[in-house]
């Protein structure tokens, strides 16, 4: 059982990452284009400011601040600070835990990776790879330790704060649940091997697809749990960080007009002929979107 | 504290799921409470469903008997299926897929929503509730894990006719202002699931207000303006501006209409011409003074901007879109200019962006950079010292935080108004707060929902009229409500004015931008504007 954990069901989960992952993204990317819905302030107005006010069609942008405006956005959850300060706290501690725990499995998989070329930071006497492992563990438990206070955190303010228990649903809880679960089952790996030498030594093993059985309970419990959130995540609103990218750019951010002759406009010209099947008085029956606009309506009223 | 309700209570069996309390509401700065809502009619409540919080804005039926209750369910679920398929929801299947899926139930947009934190904090005003129903219900009724799970996968409410008809009703407790999604740190945006619930239930139950659909987009189409103003009436109206143009100021124009070619084609909301008149003849006067090459249409579909598709039907937004442009078309005219009207502007210059395709591509765009260019260019002389009295602007949702124009209506405020006379209000600019009439709540005036839309959703613009004037609400100092929209006029009117007072405690007159123009310019023998209309 625990070599199936900590071996075959880690390929599966990272396997259900990236085909989950691609699925989600090509599904978004795949959808037919809609119409504008922007909103302000976009970031990165020049002087003139939206284009609505220029009455011209040009709408430049500094896209530097976009990047400046998302990086501030995920990194320090501006929003939520400026509306919810006690959500803010628990809510970046978990991130950030989630960032740095990322961070920290980048570089276990390097050290792994260094392990299977005869450089392991745990064997090694250099300065180099011991400052590593050093920054590695560091990285771990300060992850570990951010994750699981934010994560109760969080869990505490949805059972506490009526607003908040009001609005979760049981999915709520178990993703919080979950993460923090997994982080202090980090915390307890890091608790029993300091510098997560076994933790890098599994992982080598898995990296040259020869999976070995792990000995201590709390790495196979992390190993485990980091592999059911790594499973789940393309496949709920764990998904989210992904999601936002195109809530931004795609919709809240999207203010070009639309020009003659463009694929968008081919593709809504396609989008045009599609026939409605909305059921009431005033819709023409089966007529296209194109009719539908040409059509005057039955003028009759709907009820009541 | 009120009852709490959670999302899987919404199909209790409460007479009334969520009661509103208006006098327990907190007062406004000045004092004011809300006058007792009462309970409503007894005749209304035989006929109609009043079970959300005691307010009716749609006078749904009551079903009569288990075989209309089953209906009313099949037909919402049919709804729901095709609100989230390519060919009925093309145009907005993308952002509604997103906004259903990604919501992390953090309530940041609570503190953001207008109507939620006037109420008193009622749980079904979250903004995210209404969002949270049709998340629960999509997944309880259309995805494998929510019909095996049920709640273990949050999909927890189970469909009866009362949950159908408090969401109808629900998906009108909102006014569509946006400033939620301006806060959600995903980028989820509640006011688009409150129109798409709205759309649902129009094209697939046939259920919106009577006076936006039946007396309003039918009408509109049927009649050529939403008003039911035919072009003779159209003809009949211009005559009057240009006689109300020289009452005020001894001038005798000529409003040009249908005059083929021309550089502009000027479209208000029809009802402009018929609540306050001044609007229009201050533009006509302006464009007039300005020298521009501009014209009014007569044709049907051609003088009225309004379009309350937007609010609430694709269908009907489309045709009514289409018919404005082709009627511009026909006459020829270079570009459309929009007058004062949020709505209008937004569903004809910004929405209308990926529908006006091939020759219906003209362009498009709102009178105030127009405006801006008439007082920076010089050619009408202006006089700010004629508006030496107090000025509060209004930053209309639709033209402000969802197209943003935010520069061109105070570069215009600075040229015609003396230095210290105009104050912003708290929260201005991208940050406003709605009028409490948008996305239609300002013509729906059937049953008790007015006495709920002066209560809760205006509530906070009159805190905010409240506190721009802190300094000078003695009523011996003229006022002025400078609101750039025809739907947020109306709003004050109703509201500002008739339910709050403020016209009779602080002589506080509300208005356009145009009029305000029109009464600094310099050449005209008497002011424009009067306190004693």
């Amino acid at each position: 059982m625990t070599w199936f954990l900590t071996g075959p069901f880690v390929y599966a989960a990272v396997a259900l990452l990236a085909v989950g992952t691609v699925c989600r993204v090509v599904a978004i990317l795949r959808m037919p284009p809609h119409l504008r819905w922007e909103l302000y302030p976009l970031p990165g107005l020049r002087p003139a400011g939206s284009g609505h006010q220029q009455n011209s069609p040009e709408r430049r942008r500094h896209r530097l601040a976009e990047f400046r405006f998302m990086a501030e956005e995920i990194l320090l959850l501006r929003k939520v600070f400026a509306q919810r300060r006690s959500l803010w706290v628990g809510s970046w501690l978990m991130h950030a835990g989630l960032y740095l725990g990322t961070c920290f499995l980048a570089m276990l998989l390097a050290g792994a990776a260094m392990t299977l070329l005869g450089l392991s930071p745990d064997a090694g006497r250099w300065p180099v790879a011991r400052g590593f492992r050093a920054l590695t563990a560091l990285t771990g438990s300060v992850a570990m330790i951010a994750g699981l206070t934010g994560a109760v955190w969080l869990l505490v303010l949805r059972v506490t704060d009526r607003g908040l228990r009001a609005m979760s649903d049981t999915v709520s809880y178990f993703h919080l649940g979950l993460l923090a679960a997994m982080f202090a089952a980090g915390l307890a790996v890091w608790s029993a091997d300091a510098g997560f030498a076994e933790c890098r030594q599994h992982l080598a093993s898995l990296l040259r697809l020869q999976p070995g059985t792990v000995q201590s309970l709390p790495l196979t419990v992390a190993i485990a749990l980091a592999a059911v959130f790594a499973a789940i995540f393309p496949f709920g609103r764990l998904f989210h960080p992904v999601a936002k990218y195109f809530f931004y750019h795609t919709i809240l951010w999207d203010d070009g007009p639309i020009t003659r002759g463009s694929t968008k406009e081919h593709e809504i010209l396609d989008c045009l002929s599609e026939r409605v099947t909305w059921s009431a008085g005033h819709v023409v029956p089966q007529g296209t979107w194109l009719e539908q606009a040409q059509s005057p309506g039955s003028g009759k009223a709907p009820a009541p | 504290m009120t009852r709490q309700v959670r999302p899987r209570d919404f199909g209790d069996e409460h007479q009334t799921l969520s009661p509103l309390d208006l006098q327990g509401m907190p007062p406004l700065s000045d004092g004011f409470t809300p006058p007792p809502a009462g309970p409503p009619r007894a005749s209304w409540l035989e006929m109609y469903d009043f079970s959300l919080d005691g307010f009716s804005a749609l006078g749904l039926p009551l079903p009569q008997g288990p075989q209309d209750e089953e209906q009313i369910v099949q037909a919402f679920l049919r709804g729901l299926e095709k609100l989230f398929t390519r060919e009925n929801n093309w145009a907005f299947l993308l952002p509604t897929v997103l906004c259903t899926d990604y919501c992390m139930r953090c309530n940041a947009c609570n503190e953001a929503c207008m109507i939620y934190q006037s109420s008193g904090r009622q749980d079904v005003y979250r903004p995210n509730f209404r969002s949270e129903l049709l998340r629960r219900i999509y997944k309880r009724y259309f995805t494998r894990s929510g019909r095996l799970l049920r709640a273990w996968a949050g999909a927890d409410v189970e469909l009866n006719w009362r949950v159908v008809y408090r969401l109808a009703e629900l998906s009108y407790r909102c006014t569509l202002c946006r400033r939620c999604a301006g806060t959600c740190p995903v980028g989820v945006d509640n006011a688009l699931l409150a129109r798409e619930l709205r759309k649902l239930f129009s094209l697939e139950m046939g259920i919106a207000p009577g006076p936006m659909h039946r007396s309003g987009t039918v009408q509109h189409l049927a009649a050529g303006a939403s008003t039911g103003m035919n072009s003779a009436g159209l003809r009949d109206v211009v005559e009057s501006l240009e006689d109300l143009i020289g009452e005020k100021t001894g001038r005798r124009i000529k409003v040009p209409v249908d005059k083929q070619g021309a550089d502009i084609l000027l479209l208000h909301s029809a009802g402009e011409y018929l609540a306050s008149p001044e609007g229009p003849a201050a533009f006509a006067l302006l464009f007039d003074a300005a020298g521009l090459n501009w014209t009014l249409s007569s044709e049907a579909m051609g003088y009225d901007a309004v379009n309350y598709g937007v609010w609430y039907d694709d269908v009907q937004y489309v045709r009514i879109v289409t018919a404005q442009l082709q009627a511009a078309q026909r006459l020829g005219v270079r570009r459309i200019v929009i007058g004062e009207c949020g709505h209008a502007t937004k569903a004809t210059v910004t929405i209308a962006d990926r529908v006006a395709l091939g020759d219906l591509a003209i362009p498009r765009e709102s009178c105030l950079p127009l405006l801006e260019k008439i007082v920076t260019d010089g050619h009408v002389p202006f006089d700010p010292r004629r508006n030496d009295f107090p000025v509060t602007l209004h930053d209309p949702c639709n033209l402000v935080r969802l197209m943003g124009i935010v520069r061109p209506q105070r570069t215009i405020l600075d040229r015609i108004l003396p230095p210290g006379r105009f104050r912003e209000m708290p929260h201005a600019g991208t940050e406003n707060y709605c009028c409490g009439g948008g996305s239609g709540f300002a013509i729906l005036n059937d049953r008790n929902f007015p006495q709920w839309r002066n209560a809760v959703a205006s509530r906070r613009k009159a805190q905010q009229v409240l506190d721009a004037f802190r300094d000078c609400l003695d009523p011996s100092v003229p006022k002025y409500y400078c609101a750039p929209c025809s739907n947020c006029k109306a709003s004050a009117r109703d509201s500002l004015v008739g339910y709050y007072g403020f016209r009779d405690k602080y002589n506080l007159l509300y208005g356009g931008l145009a009029e305000l123009m029109a009464n600094a310019m310099a050449d005209l023998p008497g002011p424009y504007l009067s306190w004693q209309q």
